[in-house]
């Protein structure tokens, strides 16, 4: 009975945690004869960017995991009308005291499909055994095993399974996941996980069907429609690789029910304007579009609609070569006043992004809407970066910093490594420019090719260089881990035994409201220290032509959610 | 003939193992690898991933094996899309080839017709329209026309006059290949349409053609028989690379008109690292254009007895 009372206070706790961001969206321009969408009834056509790979476990894109969402089912979900965690293939769950061991009820009576449709077996606990297992597998080198990393020895399973030097002997079975019975599966944890059930929600985190995997081979499931099960609300019938895909409603489905869509043909485009003319001629029906194809639309008076994935640019700043200018943290507080946040969005981008006013994006807070407001509530008000240059301060700034490094303004030696790209190397220009302008320092630009710039990225090899991150889970732990000394993706080499701390603490503490304070620190901290310039938040534009009229929605997580899609008559 | 056909197959096969060893060597010294990713990988998991593609042996080790996997017919598995290269390559040849099969259809009849009658009618006003054509499929590179004719023929007639006739972009009826197929194939029977022309003037001043004429032969008899068939020389002697690059797709028409094809694997394998993808799009396309290129020698023959294929 405690068990039980616990287990509904921490689902209360995430639901508080994730706080409600938006409602499933209506389309603001239904019936309004702009464009009428598709022909084909009852399907949608939609733009989908990356369509590599669609076996779940060795997905990593965002919009390939969309895919997935739409064709497998993982013990929860998100709900598409507020992001909130919602029963899928488990109907129930409860957790112990200690929030260590959780169990699932499987829901009885889920469906393996096939490419055709055809009712291939019953979905069991088994199937997620034996999916996480094969996360965990070397064999199949899956980027993101770290998912399934949170059980039990997983970690020490893996390593001894990579063949790590040292590590002792783990087996996969003391790995902490079974299937007590067909519908009962239990999961032990390595450390209490708050948001232990937004991992499970991660596409990677599908179940498989043992016998079928087998029977086509590890390296070739999912490799075509045929080499792969289904057991989401859709199942897909095509895959023309680089090009289509396309996905048919499961009527086995639990909740086949109330989904009303039959098809979706997800289409991938490699040019901005012909994928305009064809969401202008109608042949397809959800786009993205950039900031031109935005103000051009609008002028026309049709509505563009826009949601926040959550991704977060800055600059990275190679903090831990001494050598570098670029070290002091004067300089770089300078250069984060000397830039006009709104400037560049207006002069690159001309649409909705934001001047990052803190690092994270696209997190619930736990007493406001978002944990971004938490952020700029104890700080007063005051937002931690600029929208627009101070110049008064930023030269102030540079004044210590000259000081510091016992230089003149000419002598400042900093260099964007910029990645190639119109758009990238427009940013890099207009923050050059406002260097130039508001600091007196000339900066230089260094185009590189993606990989070049990445592999320099991560040797430390440059001063200044754009990043960008997007959160897996809602939790602002996703965001901030990032810059404790030991995280691979902490490409400034930021250590600072402080944050550390910080971030060691929020792992243990229970208290949501003081962890979620203890992150706010982190905030201040990544502020004070400065390894990274943040510089705009981003708003992702998209059109939806009128014959989607309610139901679908873009959401942190979820770049897809078009399940409960309703059309026009 | 045969004994210079074998000659020439043992070329070929020396110039693909140069080709392959050349590529492979290059590749490795572009910076970076094929799993650098925005996102960092943990060094086991990242281990792992190269152990699986074989990227953890030494280069030359990796190329003994990569060299001996060709000779197989087995250009690996594509490390971006997990599918055999083969496999990829062909799925999307297939599609590359159908439309440039009817581009090239298009563009060497219409070429060597337009430039025939250049030719035959100079100075009038044919000439001038044929040169003119010509001149725009010379100077208005692909991507521009294919874009000018989705707007125009796909999107505004829809738009405007509400005339359904030709697909925006996408592929699979035959529909869908008229307009990249046009935009495609104009290019070339811009550069077959102005050799025709100019070779055609040659043999009509020649000699022989004076003979004919002298002999009394009629008009047509002139033209079929004697002009046409000395002045498509040149034609085919350009026709080797064109068709392989044709055949192969191009990355601008298949990215404007969303079509499936092997064009842009060309690009994106490079800019993704992919190795296998990279190797087996380069052999494909090597072999294929040295195929291509040997079959012109032989039709010399066919067409020009005098041309003598020993040695």
């Amino acid at each position: 009975m405690k068990n039980r009372l616990i287990a509904w206070l921490l689902c209360l706790a995430m639901l508080l945690t994730i706080g409600a961001v938006a409602v499933a969206e209506t389309n603001p321009n239904a019936g309004l004869g702009y464009y009428p969408g598709t022909s084909e009834k009852g399907a949608i056509s939609v733009e989908c960017s990356t369509m590599s790979v669609m076996n779940p476990m060795k997905m990593t894109y965002n919009t390939e995991l969309g895919i997935a969402r739409h064709t497998q089912n993982c013990l929860v979900k998100l709900s598409s009308v507020d992001n909130s965690i919602i029963p899928a293939a488990a109907e129930s769950w409860e957790s112990s005291e200690d929030g260590l061991t959780w169990t699932f009820k499987i829901r009885e009576g889920m469906k393996w499909v096939n490419s055709k449709g055809e009712v291939v077996a019953d979905v069991t606990a088994h199937d997620f055994v034996f999916g996480w297992r094969e996360l965990l597998n070397p064999a199949n080198a899956c980027e993101y095993y770290a998912f399934a990393a949170v059980f039990k020895n997983a970690q020490a399973y893996y390593d001894y399974a990579s063949g790590v030097e040292g590590a002792p002997e783990v087996k996969i079975e003391d790995v902490g996941f079974k299937a007590v019975d067909d519908y009962t599966l239990v999961c032990e944890l390595e450390n209490v996980l708050p948001y232990f059930l937004q991992y499970v929600k991660f596409e990677v985190m599908s179940p498989i069907y043992e016998p079928f995997y087998t029977e086509v081979g590890a390296d070739n499931y999912g490799t075509s429609p045929e080499t792969l099960l289904y057991c989401g609300p859709f199942y897909m019938t095509e895959w023309v690789l680089e090009n289509k895909i396309v996905t048919v409603k499961n009527p086995t489905w639990y909740d086949a029910e109330n989904v009303s869509l039959e098809k979706i043909n997800w289409i991938k485009y490699t040019d901005n304007n012909a994928k305009m003319n064809a969401f202008q001629g109608g042949e397809v029906d959800l786009i993205d579009v950039t900031g031109e194809q935005r103000e051009m639309l609008t002028a026309e008076g049709f509505k563009v609609s826009n949601y926040i994935g959550g991704y977060s640019y800055y600059l990275l700043c190679c903090v831990d070569d001494p050598s570098r200018d670029i070290a002091n943290v004067n300089l770089r507080k300078a250069i984060s006043y000397a830039l006009d946040r709104q400037q560049i969005i207006d002069t690159v981008f001309k649409n909705d992004n934001e001047p990052s006013p803190s690092f994270a994006l696209g997190i619930s807070g736990v007493n406001t809407e978002t944990f971004a407001e938490a952020v700029l509530a104890a700080n007063g008000g005051e937002r931690l970066y600029p929208a627009t240059a101070d110049v008064e301060k930023a030269q102030e700034y540079l004044a210590k910093a000259l000081e510091d490094l016992g230089k003149t303004v000419d002598q400042i030696d900093i260099t964007f490594m910029v990645s190639e790209g119109t758009q990238n190397e427009l940013y890099h220009q207009v923050m050059q420019e406002q260097l130039r302008k508001n600091l007196g320092i000339e900066a230089k630009l260094e185009v590189l090719t993606i990989t070049e710039s990445r592999a320099r990225r991560n040797a430390h090899d440059y001063d200044l260089f754009a990043g960008g991150w997007g959160p897996d889970y809602n939790d602002p732990m996703t965001d901030l881990d990032l810059w404790t000394t030991t995280n691979g993706n902490n490409h400034a080499g930021y250590s600072s035994e402080a944050y550390d701390a910080l971030i060691e603490q929020a792992k243990v503490e229970t208290d949501m409201a003081k962890r979620e304070q203890l992150f706010v620190q982190c905030e201040q901290l990544l502020a004070e220290d400065m390894p990274i310039i943040p510089v705009y938040w981003r708003h992702e534009d998209y059109v939806v032509s009128e014959k989607m009229v309610e139901g679908y929605a873009r959401l942190p997580f979820q770049s897809y959610n078009l399940i409960y899609t309703k059309l026009a008559e | 003939m045969a004994r210079y056909i074998l000659k020439r197959l043992v070329y070929a096969v020396l110039t693909l193992f140069m080709l392959i060893t050349l590529v492979f060597f290059m590749m490795r010294m572009l910076p970076g690898d094929p799993f650098l990713g925005e996102k960092a990988i943990s060094p086991t998991a990242l281990a792992n991933m190269n152990a699986k593609y074989g990227l953890d042996k030494p280069v030359f080790v990796q190329y003994l094996m990569y060299m001996g996997n060709c000779l197989k017919g087995d250009l690996g598995v594509s490390i971006t899309y997990n599918r055999p290269v083969m496999e990829i390559v062909s799925e999307s040849f297939m599609v590359s080839a159908d439309l440039g099969i009817r581009a090239l259809i298009f563009a060497v009849i219409a070429g060597i017709l337009l430039g025939a009658v250049a030719a035959i009618k100079r100075g009038t006003v044919w000439d001038s329209l044929s040169m003119f054509i010509a001149m725009i499929g010379v100077s208005v590179p692909s991507f521009i026309l294919g874009a000018v004719l989705q707007y125009f023929l796909g999107l505004q007639l829809r738009k405007v006059f509400g005339v359904n006739l030709f697909p925006i972009q996408g592929w699979g009826t035959f529909k869908h290949t008229l307009l990249p197929a046009f935009a495609l194939g104009l290019g070339s029977l811009a550069t077959v349409s102005r050799l025709m022309r100019t070779s055609m003037l040659d043999v009509l001043s020649s000699d022989y053609i004076k003979t004919a004429r002298s002999k009394g032969l009629s008009q047509r008899q002139i033209m079929w028989r004697h002009a046409l068939r000395n002045a498509v020389m040149p034609v085919v002697t350009i026709m080797g690379p064109t068709v392989a690059s044709v055949l192969t797709g191009t990355f601008v028409i298949e990215s404007i008109f969303n079509i499936p094809g092997l064009g842009k694997y060309f690009v994106t394998s490079i800019k993704d690292l992919d190795y296998t993808m990279i190797g087996g799009t380069v052999v494909f396309y090597g072999a294929l254009l040295i195929l291509c290129t040997l079959v012109v020698d032989l039709l010399y023959g066919f067409i020009d007895p005098r041309v003598k294929l020993e040695d």
